[in-house]
């Protein structure tokens, strides 16, 4: 699995690779918290459920990592694991438990704070390694 | 560079044109306003924004970017579109995801030497304005006051106590849309909104203490209430989590209105629906609504600047005076002459800044002589600027012009090339005291990370999208 940032004047534009769909979104949710907080350790004692739901695979991507960042904003949360599963029929669904650690001050103050995830150049495509998406974070 | 996007072409000396097919479905033409130096740095990402731009429905004119044009998403930052009211559409891809983002300006009677131990003054500065990634607002707001922020806006917390009322005459729109309907603002936006409230954010969010070092138009300098070898305090930020929310649900929304009133997008995240349709409406409501959270964000933040100054060197409010407050991400409804006629259009600016010259209606008593101020930050090295609108702009660009220098190196870039520690050094060396959560903010947001702000400014004075008025050197910054 990888996470590889490419150029992008104004925001910050991730190419993710995977094996599988629940495995790239999993990478992707660790790119989007490494982003946001810089680092996500820390003692993992909380767990958030998700289940998102949406009209094509990019959509879904989007809408689910807007659920993640909704869901640490508000929980003051850092999602160090993502455990999920991702169905594209009868429509394109993910839905898991994401699992992490209150908001440190001390270790989570280096991150970059992401105000959302923009359709902008998203796409998910066959690669080497399996799939690969791309997706720009906006800061 | 494809060859479509290469055919731009030079109209005057600082004005290109991208010709109606450099993409496939554009209405109007692209125009923007860039020097050698500046066209140098343009990238191909951007002028393909503008032309997607020229394709959306109802546009009227051109599509148009400032000289700070750089690579977004949906609009290119710097990107400014008007729409007929009737056949046009709204596009939350035109306002961004930071729902009036914008610059305020404070004026001081104090000189630099006044100061004393500036970095004394910094660190309660940072004490007092909450910053960075997972700043909570120290207060404890309820939804009667969310709700306040979101109808009322830089109003909201005049009533609370935060602010004069004067201060609202010196606010674009005095820091209000009246369109705001915060019914459309969904739940998971006022979760996001109710912690944040009154906190700067964080990335290129900053909080600045300036010293004016030079007046090239003394009779709008006198008229903004600015004075040379002052001491000035300029805050940017905008409508934070709320704001954001309010974007990504609407893009949602809007992307399947699309596909119901059969609009062909060229970038999903030009989601857009007809402006009078209840999708077009709901999200305008919801902007607006956003809009005045952010107004009311930075009347809070102007109050515990002014109570820190305040309280250090015994001054009141009335002597810390708000110079005027801009919006830089925003859409609304102004009147413009198109073909002739004057009516009502949707002006979208994402990334660029109202500037409304002399005698347009709604300036305040003693601006409407001599425009509207239009404030342009620099970066944390370089100047930040003081203008003021024109006619020109009102006839070139919809009363709008540029919002800040521009990015030209990615925040990875950034942080190859720059070591925060080294930035903040070299700066400290300089006279410029930076305190921020982590080395690694400073790093991404150096000053060689954006266009020379004089560069920029310097275009828009020769193009008349502005007038130089005042320069503002930095003395300490406080980044998010």
């Amino acid at each position: 699995m990888s996470i590889e940032e490419l150029e992008h004047t104004a925001d910050l534009r991730f190419r993710v690779g995977a094996p599988t769909l629940p495995e790239l979104f999993a990478e992707a949710t660790r790119a989007l918290m490494l982003v946001m907080y810089g680092e996500t350790s820390g003692p993992v004692t909380e767990a958030r459920r998700v289940a998102v739901t949406a009209g094509d695979r990019e959509a879904l991507l989007r809408d689910y990592l807007s659920e993640v960042l909704w869901l640490a904003e508000t929980g003051n949360l850092v999602f160090s694991a993502a455990e999920l599963a991702v169905a594209e029929k009868p429509e394109p669904s993910v839905e898991g438990t994401l699992r992490g650690t209150p908001f440190d001050p001390a270790r989570h103050a280096g991150g970059a704070g992401v105000k959302g995830i923009s359709y902008c150049d998203l796409a998910i495509v066959e690669a080497d390694e399996g799939l690969s998406l791309e997706v720009v974070f906006d800061v | 560079m494809s060859d479509t996007l290469r055919s731009a072409e030079r109209r005057g000396p600082f004005e290109w044109e991208l010709p109606v097919g450099a993409v496939p479905g554009m209405r109007v033409p692209g125009r923007y306003f860039l020097s050698e130096s500046l066209a140098a740095t343009l990238e191909e990402g951007a002028l393909r924004q503008l032309a997607n731009v020229a394709t959306l429905p109802g546009i009227v004119r051109c599509s148009l970017a400032m000289p700070d044009i750089h690579w977004g998403y949906g609009f290119p930052i710097g990107g400014v579109a008007a729409f007929d009211q009737d056949e046009g559409v709204v596009s939350p891809g035109g306002v961004g995801f930071d729902i009036n983002c914008g610059v305020r300006l404070l004026a001081t009677p104090l000189a630099e030497g006044d100061l004393g131990e500036k970095a004394g003054v910094i660190e309660d500065l940072y004490r007092a304005v909450p910053v960075g990634v997972g700043a909570r607002s120290p207060e404890r707001l309820g939804k009667a006051e969310l709700r306040g922020m979101l109808e009322d806006g830089a109003a909201s917390a005049v009533s609370r106590g935060l602010g004069l009322e004067r201060d609202l005459e010196r606010c674009e729109g005095r820091g209000r849309m009246e369109e705001a309907d915060p019914t459309a603002v969904s739940e998971k936006a006022l979760a996001r909104g109710l912690p944040q409230a009154g906190t700067l954010g964080a990335g290129n969010h900053f909080l600045e203490l300036q010293v004016v070092d030079e007046v090239y138009d003394p009779v709008a300098a006198a008229a903004f209430g600015i004075e040379a070898g002052t001491v000035a305090v300029m805050i940017h930020c905008g409508s934070r989590g709320l704001g954001h929310q309010v974007c990504t649900d609407y893009v949602r929304t809007l992307e399947s209105a699309a596909r119901r009133y059969g609009i062909a997008l060229p970038d999903r995240q030009l989601a857009c629906a007809p402006i009078a349709s209840p999708e077009g409406r709901a999200y305008f409501g919801a902007m607006a609504a956003a809009a005045n959270y952010a107004w009311a964000n930075r009347q809070t933040i102007t109050h515990h600047v002014r109570e820190v100054l305040g309280q250090r060197f015994g001054l009141a409010p009335e002597d810390l005076p708000l110079v005027y407050d801009v919006a830089h991400n925003i859409a609304k409804f102004e009147e413009h002459d198109v073909d002739g006629q004057r009516g009502p259009v949707c002006v979208h600016r994402k990334g660029a800044t109202r500037a409304f010259g002399p005698g347009t209606p709604g300036l305040p008593p003693g601006l409407d002589r001599v425009g509207q101020p239009v404030i342009i930050p620099g970066s944390m090295g370089t100047p930040s600027y003081v203008l003021r609108g024109t006619e020109e702009a009102m006839r070139l660009s919809f009363g709008s012009t540029c919002h800040g220098a521009g990015r030209v190196l990615s925040r990875s870039g950034a942080k190859r090339r720059f070591a925060g520690k080294a930035v903040r050094e070299d700066l400290q060396r300089r006279g410029i005291l930076v305190r921020a959560p982590s080395d690694a903010a400073i790093a991404e947001e150096a000053p060689g990370v954006y266009k020379p702000s004089g560069e920029v400014v310097r275009v828009v004075d020769a193009v008349g999208l502005g007038r130089l008025v005042t320069r503002l050197r930095p003395i300490g910054v406080i980044k998010g």
